[in-house]
């Protein structure tokens, strides 16, 4: 994936602001990216415009040959459907589904899911199948949420603050998760978040601020998510 | 997947989506019983009236041969006549019930049909009595009796006992409201049981029924001669009694299910809005795992659509399958008819779509702002919107009034949807109650606003026709009474085409009585002529306009422009003095005497006299025919009380819920539960005034359509009295009352430590 001096801008009653300018950017197939910046710096700008839930206002993006950036609401739809998995930082599960059900919603716009069991035993959760977000711990449904993402087979694995509502060892397990999907499954996963100790375990750490990306450091060698410490 | 939460959010929802169910539910109940039910009796009357092949049209005249009968029916159009012989004369009973008697020769036109014993032959002896009145007075065929007419007796044996269409709503005169069974009734005999005797009356029917007019004019062109009167069904008491039925009971059809539907709409309204902003985060994640917004879109549009699909298929079938016979078992007491059906019009289907597909837009209308956003935008909080100080904020009133009242009107203007909602619903229950318990006063006024104010004597001697001057006189002078005379009188209306009615003439007395529009007495002065309100109405003649008229049987017309007009609730024409009638060179000839003295029941021996009514029974008769008109009361009051708990059930519900928060802060800060009951009160009983001041006027409106659909024979004034107010205000009260009291107790409930934690 591409971005080609993308720029996004907001309005806040009068004012606007850039939310983010001239981001030039290469994600490849299989990284785990890590996008790393303070509250505000237009980290989740540059996540929503990857996944397609936002639009730029300038510049180019690229989906390998496709340019993201001409898609219409329909095409973007597509686009995230076929190709994009998505947790969040609060999980957003359905309440009034089950682990299982929320899983296997997948199905409703995806012909070809993994079987939802298979996902949430991916994630560790086979005994939990039948209980409902709100009889599950946080990392429970974060693992859920996860489990929601990767039944598609996307190729992008969007995290936005997966951990951030997380204790340090539920945050560590699903960290671990993540960089599993990477690497044993070649999935491309960028995580948004703002502690720069995540940085450690990407392949590819963006570094956001102000609106303006700062730099893009390859790390030869990332450490497992498992020697993280915070 | 998406079903299984449309499922899990309903029965999350259940309180507000079980209102809308059962909004829908009573709305196509009414609707489909009510359409069916008038459908059926169109398709009842009229069934009934092509069976027996009713006459299109009568005509009056003594005297009328075989000659002009073979002059009918060359007439063009006409397809057959019938010349019968029709007399009114009395049972010999006790009592002396007024029969009108039919002599025919056969009876194709007008056929009586048989209920019981051997069918109508003519040329034979025998009579074929009312059904009605046969089994008030437990006469059966085989049995005999006798009939006095015409200064004569015959006895013979009741061969059966019938119905006649040209008898389904029989009341005893033109002054009766609703009918009396067994007081008086009609036979059927055979025209060979008075040879000597000639025909007073053709039945003619057309071959076509869109040429009446046409045959009716070419009629009367043909015979001129004095006398001689057309009149076409709508001459008929029960014809037009019947269609203004079910033309009373179409409009109702329409009008109260669109109360129901209406606080549906809102109820989804206000359950969907809710809904969706409470699932933004949910569209969000939706959009954002990659549905489209159709997908999403007709998800949240099937919540209304499933609802009131329900709903209404439930309710039309209940109101098929219930509400026809319900209603037709009150029908059966005032029209007689060999049977009620029950047809399903196309109506009811239209309105079973017609509601689906409101609700489902109206769900999608309620919805489509959460969905127009992009994802990034749906999964973030939704921004605090910017209130605008009301009004009220900004005036002096506001620094004076409670921190109670402030926060109440804040939630209010905050939550104008839901406030709405319950002001129409409170305003429905309230409209409801007003229109029952003015249907009780204005019916119960009928009997003695007619038998009391209009007329105020306490008995009517009534007299045989062409009893002379003289003969009344005697009376006049014997009981101290009032002299009247009421005969058919035909007006000429501007479309050329005739309409007979009753004309009253009264000499001096104080027991006639007409009262104007606004329902005060007027005295008619001499030389002029006033015209009863339904009367005019038919006429389409205003105050000032020319109204043409003449005393059947005379041939000049007379004219006089319209100036009183006066209301009476049976009996549609015109009045005037003696002095003004005889101004006009008629002879007065009266009909009955008014007197307050007690009139023995021996009077009824003499000759000249048919009758001697009691004004005080005729009360008491109406009363007893009340029943029916209860039972619509009651049906009124179980829809008023059943709309108003629904409603502020489910909109209290959900002012629980939104308001969580802050009940919670409000007892953190040492609000004792009591307290803050009485300021959930107090919001409440606003809402409910300001439902009662739009339900009052409303209901008024609602009992004025009603009494106005009465059919042209009737005028009903719409009464609603003091204490009706009063008790329908009281009953909304409770009802409002009642239900917040059930619901505050939620506030000693609420756990305020997870109130306060959510978000």
């Amino acid at each position: 994936m591409s971005f080609r001096d993308v720029g996004k801008q907001y309005r806040q009653g009068e004012h606007v602001f850039d939310a983010l300018a001239h981001a030039q950017l290469d994600i490849y197939e299989g990284e785990m990216v890590v996008i790393l910046g303070p509250s505000g710096a237009g980290k989740s700008t540059l996540l929503n415009l990857i996944g397609g839930m936002d639009t730029a206002d300038s510049g180019e993006i690229l989906f390998g040959e496709e340019k993201l950036s001409d898609y219409n609401d329909r095409q973007l739809t597509d686009y995230r459907a076929k190709y994009v998995g998505v947790v969040f930082q609060f999980y957003n599960l359905v309440p009034t589904l089950t682990a299982y059900e929320n899983v296997a919603l997948m199905g409703d716009i995806q012909k070809e899911i993994m079987d939802p069991e298979e996902a949430l035993a991916a994630v560790g959760l086979s005994r939990q199948k039948n209980q409902f977000p709100s009889q599950m711990s946080g990392g429970e449904q974060q693992r859920v949420s996860i489990a929601r993402a990767i039944v598609k087979r996307p190729r992008l694995l969007l995290c936005d603050e997966p951990t951030g509502a997380l204790d340090t060892a539920t945050g560590k397990e699903v960290l671990m998760l993540l960089q599993k999907m990477s690497r044993e499954n070649g999935q491309t996963v960028i995580m948004v978040t703002h502690n720069s100790l995540f940085a450690e375990i990407a392949d590819r750490v963006v570094r956001v601020k102000n609106g303006r990306i700062e730099n893009v450091t390859v790390q030869e060698r990332p450490k497992d998510a498992s020697e993280v410490n915070w | 997947m998406l079903k299984k939460k449309l499922l899990r959010d309903l029965w999350k929802n259940k309180t507000q989506f079980l209102s809308i169910f059962l909004m829908a539910f009573l709305g196509l109940l009414i609707f489909c019983g009510m359409d069916t039910e008038s459908a059926g009796l169109i398709r009842s009357f009229e069934g009934y009236y092509e069976k027996q092949n009713l006459a299109d049209l009568f005509v009056y005249r003594t005297n009328l041969n075989l000659t002009e009968e073979h002059q009918m029916e060359a007439i063009p159009g006409v397809e057959e006549v019938e010349r019968r012989l029709v007399l009114e004369g009395n049972a010999k009973f006790s009592d002396d019930p007024k029969m009108t008697l039919l002599f025919l020769d056969e009876q194709k036109i007008s056929a009586s049909y048989l209920v019981e014993g051997e069918n109508f032959e003519p040329g034979a002896g025998g009579i074929w009595l009312d059904a009605q009145f046969a089994k008030v007075r437990g006469i059966q065929p085989g049995d005999v009796m006798t009939l006095e007419f015409a200064g004569r007796e015959i006895t013979e044996q009741v061969r059966g006992t019938i119905l006649h269409p040209e008898f389904v709503y029989y009341v005893e005169d033109s002054g009766s409201l609703m009918p009396e069974y067994g007081k008086y009734g009609f036979a059927v005999l055979s025209l060979s049981a008075c040879p000597d005797l000639v025909c007073n009356q053709m039945v003619v029917t057309v071959s076509d029924s869109e040429d009446v007019e046409q045959v009716k004019k070419k009629i009367e062109d043909s015979f001129c001669e004095d006398g001689t009167v057309v009149g076409d069904r709508k001459s008929n008491t029960g014809y037009v009694t019947a269609q203004a039925e079910y033309e009373q009971h179409r409009m109702m059809a329409y009008m109260f299910p669109t109360v129901f539907l209406c606080i549906a709409v809102l109820g989804i309204i206000t359950t969907m809005s809710r809904m969706t902003s409470n699932q933004r985060t949910v569209i969000g994640t939706l959009k954002a795992l990659g549905f489209s917004k159709r997908r999403i879109t007709l998800h949240y549009v099937s919540f209304g659509f499933w609802v009131s699909l329900c709903g209404s298929l439930l309710g039309a079938y209940v109101g098929y399958m219930w509400l026809p016979e319900y209603m037709d078992s009150m029908m059966k007491e005032y029209y007689i008819i060999p049977e009620y059906v029950k047809v399903m019009s196309n109506n009811s289907y239209i309105a079973v779509a017609m509601s689906v597909f409101v609700a489902a837009l109206v769900s999608f209308l309620s919805c489509r702002k959460e969905l127009r956003e992009c994802p990034a935008v749906t999964l973030k909080p939704k921004a605090p919107g910017s209130q605008k100080s009301s009004f009220l904020e900004s005036s002096p009133l506001w620094k004076h009034m409670a921190f109670s009242s402030r926060w109440n009107w804040r939630d209010i203007m905050r939550n104008r949807v839901r406030s709405v909602m319950g002001i129409v619903g409170v305003a429905g229950c309230c409209m409801l109650l007003v229109c029952a318990f003015g249907c009780n006063d204005s019916m119960r006024d009928m009997g003695s606003w007619m038998y009391g104010e209009l007329i105020s004597c306490r008995n009517r001697i009534l007299f045989e026709e062409g009893t002379s001057y003289g003969d009344v006189f005697e009376y006049k002078k014997e009981y101290a009474g009032q002299m009247i005379q009421e005969t058919a009188v035909e007006f000429l209306k501007p479309d050329g085409n005739k309409k007979t009615a009753i004309l009253t003439v009264y000499d001096k007395g104080g027991y006639v009585h007409y009262q104007n529009s606004a329902l005060q007495e007027v005295r008619l002065s001499d030389g002029e002529i006033a015209i009863s309100y339904k009367m005019a109405r038919i006429l389409s003649a205003k105050p000032g306009e020319i109204v043409t008229w003449r005393p059947v049987g005379e041939e000049k017309w007379q004219t006089f422009r319209v100036g009183t007009i006066y209301r009476v609730p049976s009996g549609q024409g015109i009045a005037m003095t003696r002095n003004t009638y005889e101004a006009l060179q008629f002879d007065f000839a009266p009909t009955a005497v008014l007197t307050n003295r007690s009139v023995p029941a021996s009077v009824t021996d003499d000759e000249e006299v048919t009758g001697v009514q009691s004004m005080a029974e005729m009360r008491a008769g109406m009363d007893q025919n009340m029943e029916a008109m209860n039972q619509l009361i009651g049906i009124l009051m179980v829809a008023a009380v059943l709309l108003g708990v629904v409603v502020l059930y489910n909109l209290g519900v959900l002012s629980y819920v939104e308001k969580n928060k802050e009940i919670a802060t409000l007892k953190v800060l040492g609000f004792q539960t009591g307290k803050v009951r009485m300021i959930l009160q107090k919001q409440n009983i606003w809402l409910t005034s300001a439902g009662i001041l739009a339900g009052l006027p409303v209901g008024w409106w609602f009992l004025q359509t009603i009494c106005d659909t009465l059919s042209d024979e009737q005028d009903l004034v719409a009464v609603i009295k003091l204490p009706s107010y009063g008790m329908a205000i009281f009953g909304t009260f409770l009802v409002s009352v009642l239900v917040n009291f059930i619901l505050s107790k939620r506030v000693k409930n609420i756990d305020m430590v997870e109130a306060l934690k959510a978000e």
